[in-house]
């Protein structure tokens, strides 16, 4: 007796949804949607409606207090989801507000029960369940943890899966029988921080299924909602599977030998310097080179649109036509808002619309500032996982990084962030025969052997040109170098 | 369309001339709507806006105010009392007003498809479901 029952789990039409909960909601599950008013209660309940609702697989949406269902269904229309030739053959809608409020809990439940064994619908959504919460309270009515056992149980033995949904506030999920109750639970919350707000949703529960833990990002937009999962799974590239022993040339020569052959399969570079050094010069060139040898390329604006870069960075000139001929992508990032799951994603489809191998995020700081700012806090660990998430793919990021001089310490980026780079690139401006020139070095190259040179280099129409080692001097990264004094 | 597949629901019996029989048929026609927009937009929605509906016909039907005035008895009720003191062919056309308002309104809230779709779930016969999505 060794077969176990298999679960069919049903698709929530959300994308990023069935991820996070590990397939999808589980076939005669009870659940409970919930959380503060405005995350998106209704909406996730409608869209999960919507897209498994079918003439095989009816639905009933119980309408009880709460939004007025003729405003519910007027605002629901609105949403790319809504498909109104499903009403009334695949979706009924049930009004029991009258029944709650002139005849109590009984009549609900027996109007509820009565109309499933007349229906048999698959999928049953009572909205708002709080307002049957609210009636339980009072003397005289059915207590509610009767209510929703026995609820659970009609609903259940006539196969149904069954979505409560409800305002409810977290203190409430310790003593609340419907949190004991419920197989599921989706929690959706929305947090306001300074100007901005951001929806997210957690599962709180769900049996018999590997959710992925956390707080995920929602966004609602008129296609309804989408989920950001906090920790992607790998998805599949064209791109091989890391093989550092691989390197991707920057197409500036003199550096590439400084690098030790260029840059790494699956490796981080940051580059770092002050404005005007040259670091989306430098990006940009590592991308070119890339899709000259027949590679792909995604870069990752954040700063500039994509119209304003190429029209007005003398290194962007000739990219329109490779992103014209799908060679390169180039992604605008910049709504205050963002979250770094929401960016993830973003990366990650450009790279698998492309098959890119090379990814160059232009720039961190600029990446900061488009976060949310309650993501900021949390703006390294973000940074770590979404590295991470590419280059275990086999890309090759590349990141700019603002980085103000300073001529009395050596400081490799802003933030420190350098650790989250496998490599980093230092430019710098120093003095040097009553000039100010451009420098770099390769400070960093995790577990690979790099030239320890500072090296003059200028930045001309063909880009970047490395110039020799400054071998004879001292105090350069002072800003003022001088000749060095070699005893003899 | 929708003007004619109404009076051909509310003038089945018109040829009996008995405004009587055409203001009970109005009324069962009007409950049994009821009864389906009820399950989609809540008792209180539909009586709210067929009460809306009978005060926008009075303009046209004057005979209707008194269905009105009273909005806590059955409002379909009212509407026969309204109309059966009147003439068949006036009985009628407040009938087909008063629907046609009242349709109209619902498709304001909820869109023409899911109107249409509803009405083709109660008469089939007589009005045709939206087949195309609603957006």
């Amino acid at each position: 007796m060794n077969e176990r029952v298999q679960i069919t789990r049903l698709p929530t039409g959300v994308p990023g949804l069935d991820e996070v909960l590990g397939g999808g909601i589980p076939e005669f599950s009870f659940n409970l949607i919930a959380g503060g008013p405005g995350g998106g209660k209704t909406t996730v309940a409608h869209q999960i409606m919507f897209a498994a609702a079918s003439p095989e697989r009816p639905a009933l949406y119980v309408t009880i207090l709460g939004e007025p269902p003729l405003k519910m269904l007027r605002y629901q229309q609105q949403y790319g989801f809504f498909d109104g030739a499903k009403i009334p053959g695949a979706i009924r809608f049930l009004h029991l507000g009258t029944e709650l409020l002139e005849h109590g809990l009984d009549a609900v439940l027996e109007r509820i029960v009565s109309e499933v064994e007349a229906t048999s619908p698959k999928l049953v959504f009572v909205d708002s369940f709080r307002a049957v919460v609210r009636r339980s309270m009072e003397p005289g009515q059915m207590g509610l943890q009767g209510f929703v056992q026995r609820l659970s149980l009609q609903l259940t033995g006539w196969e149904a899966t069954t979505f409560l949904i409800g305002e409810y506030e977290e203190r409430e999920a310790e003593s609340n029988p419907i949190f004991t109750v419920a197989d599921g639970i989706l929690w959706l919350s929305q947090a306001v921080n300074r100007n901005s707000m951001v929806r997210k949703i957690q599962v709180v529960k769900m049996r018999g299924q590997s959710t992925i833990p956390g707080l995920h990002t929602v966004k609602i937009s008129a296609d309804g909602l989408r989920v950001y999962p906090r920790l992607p799974s790998p998805q599949p590239t064209t791109a091989p599977p890391p093989d550092r022993s691989l390197r991707r040339r920057t197409g500036v020569e003199g550096l590439d030998e400084m690098l030790g052959g260029g840059i790494p399969s699956g490796y981080s570079v940051m580059i770092a310097g002050p404005s005007g050094s040259g670091k989306t010069v430098l990006a940009t060139q590592f991308i070119r080179e890339g899709i000259r040898s027949g590679e792909r390329g995604v870069i990752a604006l954040f700063e500039k649109p994509p119209t304003e870069y190429l029209a007005t960075m003398p290194s962007a000139q000739g990219l329109s036509e490779l992103v014209g001929t799908k060679q390169l992508e180039m992604l605008y990032l910049r709504p205050l808002d963002l979250s770094v799951d929401e960016t993830m994603d973003e990366i990650a489809s450009a790279v698998q619309r492309v098959g890119a191998t090379r990814v160059v995020i232009d720039s961190l700081m600029g990446f900061e500032l488009a976060l949310a700012p309650s993501f900021r806090e949390d703006f390294r660990e973000s940074l770590y996982r979404m590295v991470g998430s590419l280059t275990k793919l086999g890309i090759t990021v590349v990141m700019t990084a603002e980085l103000t001089d300073s001529y009395t310490e050596l400081r490799l980026s802003p933030r420190e962030i350098s650790f989250l780079a496998d490599g980093i690139i230092l430019q710098r401006y120093t003095e040097l025969r009553g000039q100010v020139r451009r420098l770099m070095v390769v400070a960093k190259m995790r577990g690979f052997d790099h030239s320890k040179d500072l090296r003059l280099y200028d930045i001309g129409s063909d880009g970047i040109t490395v110039g020799e080692p400054l071998v004879h001097y001292e105090g350069i990264l002072t800003g003022t170098a001088h000749l060095a004094v070699v005893p003899k | 369309m929708r003007p004619e597949a109404a009076r051909q629901l509310f003038t089945v019996d018109v040829d009996a001339g008995d405004a009587r029989v055409v203001a009970a048929h109005a009324a069962a026609v009007c409950q049994l709507l009821s009864v389906h927009v009820s399950r989609l937009v809540g008792d209180l929605g539909m009586r709210t806006l067929f009460a809306r509906s009978l005060a926008l016909s009075q303009a046209a039907f004057p005979c209707l105010k008194k269905a009105a005035a009273t909005p806590a008895e059955n409002p379909y009720d009212l509407l026969r009392r309204c109309l059966e003191v009147e003439s068949a062919t006036t009985a009628v056309g407040a009938a087909v007003h008063v629907f046609e308002t009242f349709t109209a309104l619902l498709e304001r809230f909820i869109g023409a498809g899911l109107v249409a779709n509803l009405l083709h779930e109660v008469w089939p016969a007589i009005f045709e479901s939206d087949t195309k999505e609603t957006k």
